[in-house]
């Protein structure tokens, strides 16, 4: 638009040049053919007297007089009907008529004003441009709408898609073969990347539960080997010990990550509406023992009747796993405050600063403790759970204590 | 007691095989669907473990014809995939309990003998050691008579020894039994501590035998003689 405006300026600068020269030259052969026809009137009369009319001066000269050729000139006049002085052409020439006598004459002619021709010029530009304008504008719409519509779908399709899900592979028909290219590789493209995560996914669900029978196998020969303890020495029961635990460790991070796994899998996608009260008294109690063992003191603030919409089994991992937490990195005497309100949970508690950032609690592996016990993977599962229920999970620390506060 | 394990992994079953004949359990192994359709054709059975992934075949499919033509086998299902729906599909379609793996033999031991008493001890449902009698109907546990005041862990931890009698049972063992997966290993060897310490108190005030030994970094065995 900018370019045409330009093109606007030039073309307005070429019309107008054009136009005053032809208006020149015609206001010329217009007082040309008037001094033909008072050259004809001269010729009939042969007046001795100055005549003087509108836009027209005969004067007789005496025969000493010269004849001369046309002179045009520019004057001002004034214009009788607009009684002003207007710019006029003016055109002198002394011509020996019948042979006899010498006449002056002067002929007059309004002037079309170089101002006049520019305000028109300019009008009829502006109008031609704001006409394109709008032309060009709804051409646009129209063209956008029929030739880039199935473009605007396809691009549809790629903003929805996610290798997590099945995908539409329908892409409407161009008739484009531009867009036809693209449409391929595109669908080309997302088939490749679903496939990948399939594999990946479904690799990642079978290495977690294929190393729990590996483990199942260890674990048994380990306490087989333990049932003969008469002739074990301590020292090798608790190197039999020792293995078991970490044979232990390594099948819960097992487990975890195949829960993980299966809550990005959506394989968890049973919602309803779920008592929280309910739920969260219930793993008060079953933590109570817990937390007297650690000496901590559990304050709690339940409000009655709070129902979500969400999906049970990952509500109770969701509520198990922050307790957990505030239970696990806590020390000695500390302290736990859990609160439950219409729209959020609340679960504090004292413990000791985060080794990571902040910004990481949530990633897997980043442990914020030296706690061994920590897999370092509850808090991603929160996290996880949160994003699959569309919670808000917000980490603060404020007077030495942690503070995880979901809210829906 | 005679038992059918379904099991493809031999070492797993071998194991399996090893813990449970010391308890007095005649134990067979079926490593495929074919061969566990067969020997339960072949001979009688009082109890399946069963394991979901079978390699030429579902174990899930292998419940269904078990409990229709052989209603009254209690089935335990094995299995690797912790998997909630197997586990209700499973229990919907019979099976007496679910067991993910990896377990503790101890807790496989005690849960089939819970099943088998369930299904086939019906009306006393009550464990003998000596002067101690266990009650499952209704919680409770005498000592000659004597009725003891314990809460439902410390039963659930008395009940859990008796049934792996003579066994070495890991602190780990028995947290698992009582808390599941939820306890720290650290924290619950501290809680199994403590229970234990409260059960042989509550035992020996009645004036039964403390018949709890403790092995030592390991956890603790319950037999008769010292």
């Amino acid at each position: 638009m900018l370019i045409a405006s330009l093109v606007f300026v030039v073309g307005a600068m070429f019309s107008y040049n054009a136009m005053s020269r032809e208006i020149t030259l015609e206001e010329r052969y217009f007082l040309e053919e008037r001094l033909q026809s008072a050259i004809r009137y001269l010729e009939r009369r042969m007046p001795t007297e100055e005549i003087r009319r509108e836009k027209l001066i005969i004067t007789p000269l005496d025969s000493t007089a010269q004849e001369t050729e046309p002179m045009f000139s520019d004057t001002l006049v004034t214009h009788i009907t607009l009684q002003r002085i207007e710019p006029h052409s003016k055109l002198d020439v002394v011509k020996k008529i019948n042979d006899k006598a010498y006449y002056k004459i002067t002929l007059y002619d309004l002037v079309v004003e170089e101002d006049d021709i520019k305000d028109a010029v300019q009008e009829s530009m502006v109008k031609t441009y704001l006409l394109l304008f709008v032309v060009t504008l709804v051409l646009s719409l129209i063209a956008s709408f029929y030739v880039f519509g199935p473009f605007q779908k396809t691009l549809d399709i790629i903003r929805n898609f996610s290798v997590k899900h099945e995908f539409e592979e329908f892409f409407p028909n161009t008739s484009t073969s531009e867009f036809k290219k693209l449409n391929q590789f595109i669908i080309n493209m997302m088939r490749g990347a679903r496939k990948d995560y399939l594999a990946l996914k479904e690799f990642s669900e079978n290495a977690s539960h294929e190393i729990q029978t590996p483990l199942s196998i260890a674990q048994g020969k380990l306490e087989l080997l333990m049932e003969s303890n008469d002739e074990l020495t301590e020292e090798q029961m608790e190197l039999i010990s020792s293995a078991l635990y970490a044979l232990k460790r390594l099948s819960k991070l097992g487990n975890s990550l195949s829960l993980l796994t299966k809550i990005e899998n959506q394989e968890f996608s049973d919602f309803s509406s779920v008592d929280m009260t309910k739920l969260v008294s219930r793993f008060l109690f079953d933590f109570k023992e817990l937390v007297e063992l650690k000496e901590i003191k559990m304050f709690s603030e339940v409000s009655p009747d709070v129902q979500v919409a969400g999906n049970l089994v990952l509500l109770e991992l969701l509520v198990t796993n922050l307790l957990n937490n505030a239970v696990r990195h806590n020390h000695s005497g500390g302290e736990i405050y859990v609160r439950l309100m219409p729209n959020k949970l609340e679960v504090k508690n004292t413990g000791e600063a985060l080794k990571v950032d902040a910004n990481d609690i949530f990633n897997r592996f980043k442990k914020g403790s030296d706690n061994p016990d920590s897999l370092g993977l509850g808090l991603s599962i929160v996290k996880r759970i949160c994003t699959e229920h569309q919670f808000d999970i917000k980490y603060t620390r404020a007077d030495e204590q942690h503070c995880f506060t979901v809210s829906w | 007691m005679k038992l059918l394990v379904v099991e493809d992994h031999e070492q797993l079953s071998t194991n399996i095989r090893a813990y449970l004949n010391q308890e007095g359990y005649v134990c067979e192994v079926a490593s495929n669907y074919q061969q566990a359709v067969e020997k339960l054709y072949a001979y009688q059975y009082d109890l399946v473990a069963l394991d979901l992934m079978l390699p030429d075949g579902n174990g899930l499919d292998l419940l269904k014809a078990i409990k229709e033509n052989w209603p009254h086998l209690c089935v335990l299902i094995i299995s690797a995939k912790n998997a909630l729906d197997d586990k209700i599909q499973g229990l919907n379609l019979g099976a007496d309990d679910y067991l993910p793996k990896p377990f503790h033999l101890a807790e496989l031991n005690a849960r089939l003998k819970a099943i088998f008493r369930r299904k086939n001890q019906q009306g006393d449902n009550s464990v003998r050691f000596e002067e101690i009698a266990l009650n499952t109907d209704n919680f409770e546990v005498k000592i000659n008579e004597t009725l003891l005041d314990l809460t439902r862990k410390e039963f659930e931890m008395l009940q859990y020894l008796l049934l792996n009698q003579n066994r070495v049972l890991t602190k780990q063992s028995i947290a698992e039994h009582l808390w599941g997966d939820y306890m720290d290993t650290a924290d619950s060897f501290d809680f199994v501590y403590q229970h234990i310490k409260n059960l042989r108190k509550k035992i020996t005030q009645a004036g039964g035998n403390d018949y709890i030994h403790t092995v030592y970094g390991v956890g603790y065995k319950f037999k008769k003689s010292a």
